[in-house]
């Protein structure tokens, strides 16, 4: 049987690998990943299952899914024209289908999707995590971007189902989650700064939620996260629904890392399960 | 629900270059053949974000328009307008 040996929480911040390949493997964000790319090699998964959120890019407002769950062999990013390199990456299908196929006699109706390619969300983590891009991954999209979000309950229980899944999945693997996105963050809305055209509009609900995870409060943090309070940390607040699907593998543990970032409205963060 | 198309055109601005190419030429006339209503035909060529986005265009995709100054929108202008929206019917 398949073990979860780690958890992670990354942001995907699409300026990112500009940023870095101009201050260098010194600066802030080039060293807080590099603590999340050490862990995940320690752990040494063999698939990596990826919650994320769509920004318009593989998914549009024409057929938005509420959940889905990619399933391919082969798939290629960013695709929304992110200044970093392209990349292919395995898709770990064998697993995805199987994920799928439990998660909906669970109850939680993933769509199907097998014809894709992926934004910065994912790439931007994969880009720091793993560049050489050898270990397959599974993406899970939870709607984070399109009011009404999922509830926070929903998703938190998504992350419980797909973790029996992965336990039940039938093949000697060493499985990782990771959750990507920022817990307070508004982009070309009211709550954006003066001449910017994005911002940080509620540190004070990041430093919670990163309080509520350095504590292992899982059960606060889901509780707190509801649909107002999220519209509250910004049009991209929802985005803390992709780690709080991750805490499904989690449960109330205490991370064995967490870096705070709140000006930034997001954290670094892993996890040891095994 | 022709916002939908305001939408879309953020999007298409993005990914079709020679789309965005003529929304900066000739903005009235780039946007002619789309199915919009005449509000907002009017709105997209004054650049009035706010009132876009109270109708419901998705601020993640207004913003696009900054990064080519489509309609005149700058970082600056863009921010100043939009800062004065109210929110969307969908938000609670």
């Amino acid at each position: 049987m398949a073990e979860i040996v780690a958890a992670f929480g990354v942001p995907h911040t699409p300026n990112f690998p500009a940023l870095v390949a101009k201050q260098g493997p010194d600066c802030r964000t080039a060293q807080l990943f590099a603590k999340v790319a050490k862990c995940l090699h320690e752990a040494s998964p063999d698939v990596l299952v990826i919650y994320t959120d769509d920004h318009f890019n593989t998914f549009f407002l024409d057929n938005f899914p509420i959940f889905a769950i990619g399933i391919a062999d082969q798939i290629s990013g960013p695709n929304d024209q992110t200044a970093m390199p392209s990349y292919r990456v395995p898709g770990a299908a064998s697993l995805a289908s199987h994920v799928r196929a439990r998660a909906v006699a669970d109850g939680f109706d993933l769509s199907l999707v097998q014809e894709f390619d992926l934004d910065h969300s994912i790439m931007v983590p994969l880009h720091f995590l793993t560049p050489d891009m050898q270990i397959p991954i599974v993406p899970l999209f939870i709607n984070g971007l399109v009011p009404p979000l999922p509830s926070s309950q929903r998703c938190y229980a998504l992350g419980r189902a797909v973790r029996d899944a992965i336990d039940d999945w039938p093949a000697d693997k060493r499985v990782a989650v990771i959750g990507s996105g920022s817990f307070s963050l508004e982009i070309g809305g009211p709550k954006i700064p003066p001449g910017e055209r994005a911002g940080t509009p509620d540190p004070q609900w990041a430093k919670r939620v990163q309080d509520h995870l350095e504590h292992g409060r899982v059960g606060d943090l889901v509780e707190e996260a509801t649909a107002v309070r999220l519209a509250r940390a910004g049009n991209i607040g929802g985005e803390l629904l992709n780690w709080i699907a991750m805490l499904g593998v989690v449960g109330d543990r205490k991370p064995t890392f967490i870096a705070p970032e709140v000006e930034h409205g997001h954290a670094y963060a892993a996890w040891r399960l095994d | 629900m022709s916002i939908y198309a305001v939408n879309k055109l953020c999007r298409e601005a993005l990914r079709d270059a020679a789309f965005r190419a003529a929304l900066k030429r000739d903005p009235q006339a780039a946007i002619a053949p789309l199915a919009l209503t005449e509000e907002e035909r009017a709105a997209l060529l004054n650049g009035d974000v706010a009132w876009l986005y109270e109708r419901g265009a998705h601020p993640f995709l207004l913003a696009y328009l900054t990064r080519w100054e489509l309609f005149g929108l700058t970082v600056s202008i863009y921010s100043e307008r939009i800062r004065t929206a109210r929110e969307p019917a969908h938000a609670e």
